[in-house]
């Protein structure tokens, strides 16, 4: 590799060690032997990016084939992009250094709604031409893929090919679909016409949305019979057989997560009704702690890391969770090398293994009871109880934690100033469950970080009919909550309305607020979910301009037989499931999660994983 | 504990990575290399590298120093070859000792030197530069401003200069094969004009005609430092000329002792 970014812009930027690429376990390729180039971008800085599982894989997967080449590409900072458009360098690869506008595919991640800006901004910066529309036989194909991929609709227009749900399987059959064409040298339609064939595929360009008058969805359909109807996600049915790459990239510079991430299984158990993850992901598998226990052992020997994390949707559900932490903490503690244990759920905690896994760093506890008050937990099937969360942290403080986080959510169906109070009464219960602790057993100094963020409905949960609350609703709930949090023990932090506005919105939009996008980007929004990048104005002024009114996505309420913009994916999860769970949660009724009984979801189609264990 | 010193280069693709960011990586290449590294004890045990100077961000070296502690014997030249094998491109362990003495290199380190390269755009007048370099060392007193923590202090930075010359390197077709026996810190002052090469359409240097390399020998240590930087910026201020710095390199670390300046891998530093 030659770093073809002079010295000149490098010294004037910000982390330059961002853009030089090299890294440790990097993949390195002939180009000439190659067949295809694949453009992994994530829409978001260096430090962001390179924390995202997802790409690890894909990326060292892509590079197991010996026709295909995955180089890494996130968003340059402000201060790098400034001087590319200054100097004209288009956006580059950081393995090659190459114009990614030179690649065959060029991949987006879709984590977070917030990032969308970002997507348009960097395909402008790449000098690809930004509609899927106005792209022709000499650029990309652009797809896209990851959690926010269930609601592909604001981006229909952007993306060329959608690929649903996980990707191990499909991301294959799309480059033997890609070589294949490229071999044929066809017209550039006939390798979506050909990939859209393939389960998973979702091709925006062949389905028609159709609106009524009161500017909801008519239809969606398919522009010909041999599309696909529903586009159903793809699932990797046994995890223990699946690649997981053995070694990943080892930053230069400190990342997010710097450090091994093991996923344990996929999917959970839980069903909060709020969650998006909790459903898109169904059924829960798991892989084996035998397997975990090896691949640890790999990616520790060929990365060097100091520590390991455990990753998944709610850790402490892993059936063998006891066994592998055991078997980590025997093979790891001679390297030196450290357990991290991600926030565990407050009713199955254990401090003996936390005693075990951090020795004497006493990190900082999380909690995350999501609503103040019983009736609400049980509301959004949250499942634990508020003297769940005092046992917990009681024993916490009794072995010498003094510092606790607790997440909350505001504006949840139903919620009244009742519920919120309640979120004020459990930070005092948590002060007075450190103050009766013997002085002798507690640590100095208790510090209670009590954060809400607001409630954005999601696509696939059953509260995807839900309004989110206006503004200023949440404005004065933040306001009221402020006023009763008045201890020197509790910080209280709150996250931007406005932002969440924008998640509403972006999460449950159709195809009609992509115009919106372009034009914020046109206006210069990017890294909107950087505070200091975020600027409302300019959102509004885009959603005035395109006639786009923001409350008819984010604070509708929606009838059940309204045709939402995501209708046609299947995700396996039935909409009559969701139903059921949406009217459920109005009577305050729990439902059993997957290990106790099976609620009949609709995810057994898939034909794997928990509900067949 | 057993000790070893090594020397090392860090070249143009790590030049970006911080101090801080430097010692991760040794870290974790001495966990691939399963090299038993002595851990510190306590409650947050930590591996045991000293490193002789930091080396700022955008500073290339052929000459810098660790110290190493070992848990268990290892012989200097297989403790090279097992770590080199897990040290990414742009950074290389080109020897090591075993260390009797007591005193680990950061609180030794006395002096540091430095070629820095500069662009000229106009003709090369030698002489003239030569003799502004007289000048600027005659002076008792060099007198800079150095800001740190919302104060700015002045220092006098003429104890710190020791060594202080300069060369001319022509701007025509540099045969890098043709200058083999020059000294190996030009060598990666020559690659990195090649390399120069490819950004002039750019914006990098314009009108250019040549460079000057200054050859430094400088203060350095926890006693009293200064950055070439510094050095080159009072002299330039004095004698009135706009040179534009292109790169540092250091060239070597040394320690002081008595009348001696030795390098830290000296047989006399090492024993006990």
């Amino acid at each position: 590799m030659s770093i073809k970014i002079s010295d000149k812009i490098l010294q004037s930027v910000e982390k330059p060690s961002r853009y030089i690429g090299n890294e440790w376990n990097s993949v390195h390729k002939d180009i000439s032997s190659i067949e295809a180039r694949f453009a992994f971008c994530f829409p978001d800085v260096y430090e962001v990016g390179m924390s995202h599982l997802g790409m690890k894989i894909l990326y060292h997967l892509l590079n197991e084939r010996e026709d295909t080449y995955c180089e890494r590409v996130f968003a340059p900072w402000v201060d790098m992009e400034a001087k590319m458009r200054e100097y004209n360098i288009p956006l580059f690869s950081l393995e090659t250094h190459d114009p990614i506008k030179n690649f065959n595919i060029i991949g987006f991640t879709l984590q977070y709604e917030m990032s969308y800006t970002n997507i348009i901004n960097m395909m402008d910066l790449a000098q690809i031409p930004v509609f899927s529309c106005d792209r022709t036989k000499e650029h990309p194909f652009v797809c896209a893929g990851g959690p926010c991929a269930y609601n592909p609709e604001p981006l229909a227009e952007f993306i060329d090919f959608f690929m649903m749900g996980e990707g191990e399987e499909i991301i294959n059959e799309v480059m033997d679909a890609y070589i294949d064409w490229k071999k044929q040298d066809l017209p550039r339609e006939m390798f979506l016409e050909a990939i859209s064939q393939i389960e998973g595929i979702y091709v925006p360009a062949f389905y028609e949305v159709k609106y009524k008058d009161d500017n909801t969805i008519l239809s969606i359909k398919p522009i010909s019979d041999k599309y696909p109807k529903k586009i159903k996600k793809r699932i990797i049915k046994d995890l223990d057989k699946v690649y997981f790459p053995d070694k990943v990239v080892v930053p230069y510079t400190g990342i997010v997560h710097d450090r091994i991430m093991l996923e344990l299984f996929r999917g959970c158990t839980r069903g909060c009704r709020f969650c998006q993850a909790g459903y898109i992901y169904r059924p829960v598998r798991e892989r084996s702690y035998e397997r975990l226990l090896k691949l640890a052992g790999d990616l520790e020997n060929n990365t060097g890391y100091e520590e390991i994390s455990l990753t998944s949707l709610s850790t402490s559900d892993y059936s063998a969770f006891k066994e592998l932490a055991e078997g980590l903490l025997v093979d790891m503690e001679p390297k030196k090398v450290n357990l991290s244990l991600p926030s565990l759920r407050i009713d199955s905690f254990s401090l003996d293994l936390m005693e075990k896994a951090q020795k004497v760093r006493k990190s900082g506890l999380t909690f995350a009871p999501e609503a103040g008050s019983q009736r609400l937990r049980d509301v959004i099937n949250k499942g634990v109880t508020g003297q769940d969360l005092i046992n917990s942290v009681a024993t916490a403080f009794n072995g010498g934690w003094s510092s606790v986080k607790l997440y909350f959510m505001i504006g949840l169906p139903t919620e009244n100033f009742d519920d919120l109070k309640g979120i004020a009464d459990l930070g005092f219960k948590v002060v007075d469950a450190y103050m009766v602790t013997p002085k002798e057993n507690r640590g100095k100094g208790l510090s209670i970080a009590l954060s809400t963020s607001s409630f954005v409905p999601k696509p696939f949960t059953p509260f995807q009919w839900e309004p989110q609350d206006e503004i200023e609703t949440l404005k004065e709930k933040q306001k009221f909550l402020q006023g009763k949090i008045k201890n020197r023990y509790i910080k209280y932090n709150w996250h931007d309305p406005e932002l969440s506005l924008l998640e509403a919105v972006f999460a449950r939009g159709d195809r009609r607020v992509g115009k919106v996008l372009f034009e914020a980007f046109r206006k210069g929004c990017k890294f909107d979910s950087w505070g200091e990048h975020f600027d409302f104005g300019k959102w509004m002024e885009a959603f005035n301009e395109c006639k786009v009114e923001p409350s008819f996505y984010a604070n509708r309420k929606r009838e059940f037989d309204e045709i939402f913009p995501w209708d046609h994916i299947d995700i396996g999860v039935s909409k009559e499931h969701l139903i059921r769970e949406n009217k459920r949660a109005y009577n305050e009724e729990l439902t059993p999660n997957c290990k106790m009984e099976c609620t009949g979801c609709g995810a057994t189609v898939f034909g794997g994983g928990i509900c067949f264990d | 504990m057993i000790n070893i010193r090594a020397r090392f280069a860090r070249g143009e693709e790590l030049k970006y990575i911080s101090h801080l960011d430097m010692m991760k990586l040794f870290e974790r290449a001495l966990r691939r290399a399963r090299i038993p590294i002595y851990y510190s004890q306590g409650f947050n045990p930590h591996p045991q590298i000293v490193f002789g100077l930091p080396l700022s961000v955008g500073v290339t070296s052929s000459a810098d120093y660790v110290d190493f502690g070992l848990s268990e014997d290892m012989e200097p030249r297989q403790f090279v070859e097992t770590l080199n094998k897990q040290l990414p491109e742009g950074l290389k362990l080109l020897d090591a000792k075993i260390r009797a003495s007591k005193s680990n290199i950061m609180a030794s380190i006395t002096k540091a030197s430095y070629e820095v390269l500069v662009a000229i755009t106009q003709s090369p007048e030698m002489d003239e530069v030569n003799e502004k370099i007289l000048r600027f060392f005659d002076n008792n007193e060099i007198i800079i401003k150095k800001e740190s923590k919302r104060k700015v202090k002045d220092v006098n930075i003429r104890p710190m200069i020791h060594e202080f010359s300069a060369s001319y390197i022509e701007n025509k077709s540099i045969n890098i094969d043709g200058n083999k026996d020059i000294q190996s810190p030009n060598l990666a002052l020559f690659e990195y004009i090649d390399k120069l090469k490819n950004f002039y359409d750019l914006h990098e240097v314009r009108d250019l005609k040549g460079y000057y390399v200054f050859s430094l020998l400088l203060s350095a240590g926890s006693i009293a430092n200064l950055k070439p930087e510094f050095a080159l910026k009072a002299f330039s201020e004095m004698a009135g000329f706009d040179l534009n710095l292109l790169k540092v390199h250091r060239v070597g670390l040394f320690i002081d002792k008595g009348e001696k300046t030795l390098n830290p891998l000296d047989n006399e530093l090492l024993a006990i």
